[in-house]
């Protein structure tokens, strides 16, 4: 082995240029990989940081019923969960579960924006995320902003729209969306609005028709209390409203027959004190949907009818959610506390299962994913590029070496030397330029993020994985580069070695 | 003892469509210790011949038997393994490494028998360089080397597993008259002391007055297949 070391190392010497050739290219490979690399595990790393502290959690529990697991951007109505106590006695008593915090979500056709009633042919959509503003805040660390407006007191209705969903509405509808009391913000408005700021249509309500799965859905007014944006990764939940969990259940009638003869509560009665003219306006004209089938089980005649008749609408039923965000201690324990959850739910034939974040947001994870394939498909380039290159070169110093090798092999080097010393010549290579490719691409990346770009625009914060650029350097992403690195070395050896073990001991024996 | 035993050799080589028959049915014995020439016109198979017997080249037809050993029922490791112990070369172009120094050189074919005792290994390269007279050439690399240095190297280096057989073609053809003398006669003292039987090649009539016996070859054949010395020092058939 001394030996071998001691020939591939002087020939190494002895072709300054090829060796140099040889390790500049895998140097470059590996600084790339490895800042490639680093680039995605912090896109990774933040978008995984951000979306479980600030939007999801680490597990969400929906009801068993609820077939598909990415609910939480998915369209598809959402079922209830009907044994909410027992999935919270459950949380409550699972020592790894830090917090919890039950909530409604369901689409929402827009039926009026203010008090002008919408035409239904082109329906206007909007996610909503019903829940206790004040809950929502703790559990998700502050996670939105308040741009205009203010949030939702305890026990306050209303509704927070999404800087986008102003906008969407503002689009098609031609009405900017203003939080109750508050006039308009010239440096929050886009060109368009601000062109026309003097003929501008403003409305601070909307009228809100929930899309469930049993057609039994309400028209339910709402007040706009704000205008909010998630802090970081706004971009991805740019569809969320939040509600509050009252207007939400009116909304998707989430009633009991019990409840619904039960007086009505305090908050119901102030949403009819709260109510502006426009709402009266809008049941005594009874607006409904036109559309086939859609007309029929509404609901709105009876609500309309209690309305009329001075009666109150129906209390809504205090434990219906149809999801829950749950934070864990930390994310190693996620696939324990999944199955832990899920057995004990499914023993005690609750109806109600969890599913993991990255399966309840669904083609959001898989942005990382695409991401991760892009940067293959350029390292595979890369990888192209750079074997080609080595194997000729090392392919013309094997050709150039045959009387050498011939040599050793007429007196008595077996083929294996002759193969161990050109790999070992290669293998040379990669190590010491490789890890200096490996070490300055660390270096970088840890220089990269130490500068704390900060994103400009949503599209870089997507990529960023979060608000600064903060590429990472980890074990694993080393060891992925050492294997990438080691591929490359092997496939580039391969030919070469080939060719050096089919020299014969025929070829010292110089013959033109 | 007979150590090289050759009957009805033939070697062809195939160009395109035509076939050269190089060696054309070579019969001959060597014993133990002789050194023996090996003489004949260009191109009459005297390269073809060594590298056969120094099995770095297979017969196309015939027995070729090293101690009684049938080479051609010899696999490549088991032939590499024949020509690591039992043969040495010494190359007409001398065949160095150019990456290792004399020494180191010399060491080569130790090194690749393994497990030698390091003492043993390094006493045994320096008796060889001083008996090649290259004491003050140990750290030198090929490149720094004449070519008479060099073919002493290549000398020390095929003697160096103390084989039974060394093979050398033309191992003076590119070397002067006078240092072609000296390797001969160097060889010629080898063989002497270490018992080594050699075969060498050669164009050179100067350096055959060093050869026990000679196999005069031609046109692939051998054509006084026991002829008494004198006879060819007296310059006939020749
Ligand atoms: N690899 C080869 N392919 C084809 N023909 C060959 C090959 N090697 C040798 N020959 C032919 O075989 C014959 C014998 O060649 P060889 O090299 O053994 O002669 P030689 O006696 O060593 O000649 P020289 O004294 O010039 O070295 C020649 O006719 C040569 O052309
Ligand atoms: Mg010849």
């Amino acid at each position: 082995m001394g030996l071998l070391i001691k020939i591939a190392f002087r020939n190494l010497l002895r072709h300054k240029g090829r060796s140099l050739v040889i390790g500049a290219i895998l140097f470059a490979g590996a600084l790339v990989m490895s800042l490639g690399n680093g680039i995605i595990s912090g896109m990774e790393k933040g978008l995984e940081a951000n979306i479980i502290h600030q939007w999801t959690g680490h597990l969400i529990i929906m009801s068993s019923r609820q077939t598909n697991d990415d609910a939480l951007f998915s369209p598809k109505p959402m079922k209830v969960i009907r044994h909410y106590p027992q999935v919270e006695t459950a949380l409550r008593n699972d020592r790894n579960v830090r917090a919890f915090l039950p909530a409604t979500k369901g689409l929402v056709m827009v039926l009026n924006i203010g008090a002008r009633k919408r035409a239904a042919e082109h329906p206007v959509l909007s996610m909503l995320l019903g829940v206790d503003f004040q809950h929502y805040r703790k559990m998700f660390n502050n996670s939105v902003s308040l741009l205009e407006g203010s949030g939702l007191g305890p026990d306050e209705k209303g509704l927070l729209v999404n800087v986008y969903e102003r906008k969407k509405i503002y689009e098609s509808e031609n009405t900017w969306l203003l939080p109750l009391g508050t006039g308009l913000n010239r440096s929050k408005m886009p060109p368009d609005a601000l062109s026309e700021i003097d003929t501008l249509e403003t409305a601070s309500s909307l009228v809100l028709m929930g899309i469930g799965d049993d057609n039994s859905a309400l028209d339910v007014f709402a007040h706009v209390k704000g205008i909010y944006e998630f802090k970081a990764l706004n971009l991805l939940f740019k569809e969320i409203n939040l509600i509050d969990l009252e207007s939400f259940r009116e909304c998707f009638d989430y009633v009991t027959r019990a409840e619904s003869q039960t007086a009505v509560s305090k908050e119901n009665s102030e949403i009819l004190d709260a109510t502006e003219e426009s709402l009266m306006h809008y049941f005594s004209k009874t607006a409904l949907i036109e559309g086939p089938g859609l007309e029929t089980d509404l609901g709105t005649d009876a609500l309309k009818k209690e309305v009329d008749t001075g009666g109150m609408i129906t209390a809504t039923a205090h434990d219906a959610y149809n999801l829950i965000f749950v934070k864990l201690h930390h994310g190693q324990i996620l696939e324990a506390t999944l199955h832990n959850l899920n057995n004990r739910f499914q023993s005690n034939g609750t109806d109600a299962r969890a599913v993991s974040w990255r399966k309840a947001i669904g083609y959001i994870s898989d942005i990382s994913l695409l991401f991760r394939i892009a940067l293959n498909i350029f390292v595979f380039f890369i990888f192209f590029v750079a074997v080609i290159i080595i194997i000729n070169t090392l392919t013309l110093n094997t050709l150039e070496r045959t009387p050498e090798i011939g040599t050793m092999r007429a007196i008595g080097a077996p083929k294996r030397f002759i193969t161990r010393m050109l790999i070992l010549e290669t293998l040379f290579l990669a190590c010491l330029f490789g890890s200096l490719g490996l070490i300055s691409g660390s270096l970088l990346t840890l220089f990269l993020s130490g500068l704390d770009l900060a994103a400009s625009n949503e599209m870089m914060s997507l990529a960023f994985g979060g608000d600064t650029f903060c590429p990472v350097m980890d074990l694993n992403g080393m060891t992925h580069v050492f294997i990438q690195l080691t591929v490359v070395t092997l496939m580039a050896v391969l030919y070469p070695v080939h060719l050096a073990k089919k020299v014969s001991p025929l070829d010292a024996v110089a013959r033109d | 003892m007979r150590q090289i035993e050759i009957t009805q050799v033939t070697k062809n080589y195939r160009l395109g469509k035509t076939t050269i028959q190089a060696l054309k049915g070579v019969n001959f014995t060597v014993e133990e210790g002789e050194f023996l020439s090996v003489v004949g016109a260009s191109g009459s198979g005297k390269t073809t011949l060594l590298n056969i017997i120094g099995c770095i080249d297979a017969a196309s037809e015939g027995s070729v038997k090293i101690d009684g050993i049938e080479i051609k029922r010899l696999n490549d490791n088991e032939l590499t393994d024949l020509r690591l112990r039992k043969i040495g070369f010494i190359f007409q172009t001398f065949n160095l490494i150019p990456v290792l120094n004399v020494f180191e050189n010399i060491e080569f074919p130790l090194l690749l028998m393994n497990h030698l005792p390091k003492k043993a290994v390094v006493s045994r390269v320096n008796a060889l360089i001083e008996q090649v007279g290259l004491t003050d050439f140990v750290r030198h690399k090929p490149a720094e080397l004449s070519g008479g240095q060099r073919q002493r190297v290549a000398i020390a280096r095929s003697l160096v597993t103390n084989p039974a057989i060394v093979l050398a073609d033309e191992p003076t053809a590119n070397l002067d008259t006078e240092t072609g003398n000296s390797i001969l006669a160097l060889m010629k003292a080898i063989n002497m002391r270490e018992k080594s039987t050699f075969i060498f090649s050669t164009h050179d009539p100067e350096v055959l007055k060093y050869a026990d016996r000679i196999v005069n070859i031609r046109d692939g054949r051998v054509v006084n297949p026991e002829p008494p010395v004198a006879l060819c020092l007296d310059g006939r058939g020749y």
